[in-house]
């Protein structure tokens, strides 16, 4: 649906009117015409481009995953066979939720071996999940400490269970995570990718890192979506952290950049809290992660005092008058799963 | 004719300064694209202030007692009248606040508390005066409190504020309007005053020359047709200030509206995210365009939602909110100071500007730095970190400490 009335003024008051129509169909945009919605000046132009892109691609759906957190310090991986995968059991079976994630302050050097044994019994326990794990640059590091490379590690994860990467606050900002990404396409990984900006950083090397997704997806079909991803967690001092605005343009780039070959913008609620989110689902994003479970292995985390639970988050999409759907680590629309 | 069509009319009419009917505000409400609300919002902020300013104050939210006696359902500040944790701030703590303040730079105080069941118009008067006696803007006291002090000494709205501003009081806070429905006020706040009586107060104040400030708060039991029914009433009673005032501005200097908090009381209502906030106030821009200024609520929504604010009709980023007990007691704590603030206003894409409280330019005193300023207030929901000294009536767990 075109932009209404009062949005053509305001793209044709920001120079954007001819991206317009062009948007509407979910056009493939120049990188010198990203650049002109970089400095447009007007944040509700940016977002009123990629909302008509957004809708575009996904009507109203905004997806969600649910998810079971797996916090790998309080995980026993070093027990025996049969008393890890019953323990396990205990701790992560019966609950309902629609993707698993393994999250936790986990050593810099972490060996494979290790990580290795932490899918396999997340997988044991919960094989009726899919499972989110291991950033770019944590694969770096692992591959580091093994004295291996990047593809060799995601190879053995990827045969252990592995079915999608995840990523951490601060990560992407330079084209090392995308190409870590690339390598995971290889190994015949879907990812989420993303691209990460600090404050006064969305700019044209911001806008780079996006084409250079969009190279990646472009060549290998695999990229489920982007992850527009400021460097600092909501509640951040704003002499710190990037402007509510900065992350409103951030995530319009993305979908204008994207939207032609991949299908999905994800918002980390975790990192803008949902407050925030919710708006983004007016400039370009149909994804938002944050819907969490707790088990005694998967305490509840994030935004701020009161953790998202699945209804709360619902709530929130529904509330920006769209349509929530559960789907899993690979962006399959799905039910939840207790196991 | 279509819906979407319908609407880009009425945004059409609001953005070239039209008056909207109930039906309209509600159809914009529920049914408009909500970038469209936006830039329909900000196209009547521009109108009204061509300038690319976003103006602040410095000032403090002082809350003199938290006992109260309207045991309104979503509060979770207030202690019942002989409750344990129920508190009155001494003189002396009153005037380090204030001195604080001042050094910090900050022109003026909000003086806010409960609805006392004793407490006389000459308790208040003294109150306001000893505030007063320190050269800063009081403003101070909601209608709640001044339908209550009307009552406890048994003399008219009108007389009350006549004392309480010859006692000092510069100009009255919109707190306590939540929703200016009897539905909506039964649901969360029966015992407090009803929308009528919350307007006699600010109609009074209008007569007598006073200023004020309009809130909403919603995002509870109210319904979408309750938020347009309390922006009408607004509205009109801000159109009768204007036609006494003869063309000067007069009556409410700005609105503010803000979401809901969850406390322990409403818990089964949980928080909207910023796209309804978004939504309403927008709406609301283009509803009360009587009224000049409308405040961003960053101290609910955080300041990147507040950054977004200053896009759907916000031309002020409201207090740095030196200190603020009310919401932070529900578990928000969001807080700015000036070095902050002009960054967040800048980073949206706007010139910061610090005002007084009748909105005219006033020349910024920065701290050293942010810590400096947590150092000096630090962070104390609900006052209870003030050594016992501190109160006329001591906290419960205050005098544990000692």
């Amino acid at each position: 649906m075109s932009p209404s009335r009062i949005l053509q003024q305001v793209l044709a008051s920001a120079g954007l009117a001819d991206l317009g129509d062009r948007a509407v169909r979910g056009a493939r945009l120049a990188r010198d015409e990203l650049l002109r919605v970089v400095s447009c000046g007007s944040p509700l132009a940016a977002a009123a481009l990629a909302d008509a892109a957004r809708e575009h691609a996904s009507g109203a759906v905004v997806l969600h995953p649910w998810t079971l957190r797996v916090r790998a310090p309080g995980v026993p991986f070093a027990a025996e066979d049969a008393t890890r995968v019953s323990h396990a059991a205990d701790a992560l079976g019966g609950i309902a939720s629609s993707e698993a994630q393994i999250v936790g302050a986990l050593p810099p050097d972490l060996p494979l071996g290790l990580a290795l044994e932490m899918v396999r019994t997340v997988k044991v326990a919960r094989p009726d999940l899919t499972l989110r794990a291991f950033s770019a640059r944590r694969i770096d590091a692992i591959a580091a400490a093994e004295g291996s490379d990047a593809r060799h590690v995601l190879g053995e994860l990827r045969r252990a269970g592995l079915d999608t990467l995840d990523w951490e606050p601060g990560e992407g900002s330079d084209l090392r995570t995308i190409a870590v990404h690339r390598l995971a396409f290889d190994q015949g990984y879907e990812t989420a990718v993303p691209v990460g900006y600090a404050k006064g950083g969305v700019d044209a090397a911001f806008v780079d890192r996006l084409l250079a997704v969009r190279d990646a997806a472009e060549h290998a079909g695999r990229v489920l979506s982007v992850v527009p991803l400021p460097d600092r967690s909501e509640g951040a001092s704003p002499l710190d952290g990037t402007a509510g605005t900065e992350d409103l343009l951030a995530c319009a780039l993305a979908r204008l950049a994207l939207g032609h070959c991949v299908k999905h913008v994800t918002v980390d609620a975790h990192v803008t809290g949902h407050k925030l989110a919710a708006l983004l689902f007016s400039a370009g994003a149909d994804d938002v992660v944050g819907a969490q479970t707790a088990s005694r292995w998967a305490p509840p985390s994030g935004d701020g005092p009161r953790p998202l639970n699945p209804d709360r988050m619902r709530r929130v999409v529904i509330e920006a008058r769209r349509s929530p759907e559960l789907r899993d680590a690979l962006f399959r629309t799905c039910t939840a799963s207790a196991g | 004719m279509s819906d979407a069509t319908a609407i880009d009319d009425i945004l059409d009419l609001a953005v070239a300064g039209g008056r909207l009917t109930p039906e309209q505000g509600l159809a914009l409400l529920e049914g408009a694209d909500l970038l469209a609300l936006g830039a329909a919002a900000h196209a009547v902020r521009t109108r009204l202030h061509p300038e690319r300013v976003v103006t602040y104050i410095v000032d403090r939210n002082v809350n003199y007692s938290n006992v109260c006696d309207s045991y309104c359902r979503f509060c979770s500040f207030y202690a019942a009248p002989g409750a344990k944790e129920g508190y009155v701030l001494s003189r002396a703590a009153l005037a380090r606040k204030i001195e604080e303040t001042q050094a910090l730079g900050g022109n003026q105080i909000l003086m806010q508390g409960g609805t006392h069941p004793e407490w006389d118009v000459a308790w208040y008067a003294e109150l306001i005066a000893f505030c007063k006696s320190f050269g800063v803007h009081v403003h101070a006291l909601s209608s709640p409190e001044i339908q209550k002090i009307a009552a406890v000494s048994g003399i008219s709205v009108r007389e009350t504020i006549e004392r309480l501003r010859a006692a000092g009081l510069d100009s009255i806070p919109g707190g306590g309007a939540e929703i200016l429905t009897d539905y909506a006020r039964d649901a969360i706040s029966p015992l407090k005053c009803t929308a009528d009586e919350w307007l006699e107060v600010h109609r009074e104040a209008h007569a007598l020359g006073m200023r004020t400030t309009a809130t909403m708060m919603f995002g509870h039991r109210e319904r979408a047709v309750d938020r347009i029914e309390h922006l009408d009433r607004l509205r009109a009673l801000q159109d009768d200030a204007l036609a006494a005032a003869g063309g000067r501005d007069a009556g409410f200097t700005a609105f503010i509206c803000w979401l809901f908090q969850p406390t322990h009381a409403l818990k089964a209502d949980e928080p909207a995210g910023g796209a309804e906030y978004l939504r309403t106030l927008a709406v609301a821009r283009l509803y009360l365009q009587n009224v000049r200024n409308f405040q961003s609520s960053w101290v609910t929504m955080g300041p990147k939602v507040g950054q977004a604010a200053l896009w759907f009709g916000c031309n002020d980023m409201g207090s740095t909110m030196i200190e603020e007990n009310v919401v932070s007691s529900a578990g928000v704590s969001y807080r700015m100071l000036s070095p902050e603030i002009h960054a967040v206003i800048r980073a949206a894409g706007f010139v910061p500007q610090e005002r007084n409280f009748y909105y005219e330019p006033v020349e910024a005193r920065f701290l050293d730095s942010p810590e400096r300023l947590r150092e000096v207030v630090g962070a104390d929901p609900k006052n209870l970190a003030l050594p016992a000294e501190a109160f006329d009536q001591v906290p419960a767990s205050v005098a544990a400490r000692r």
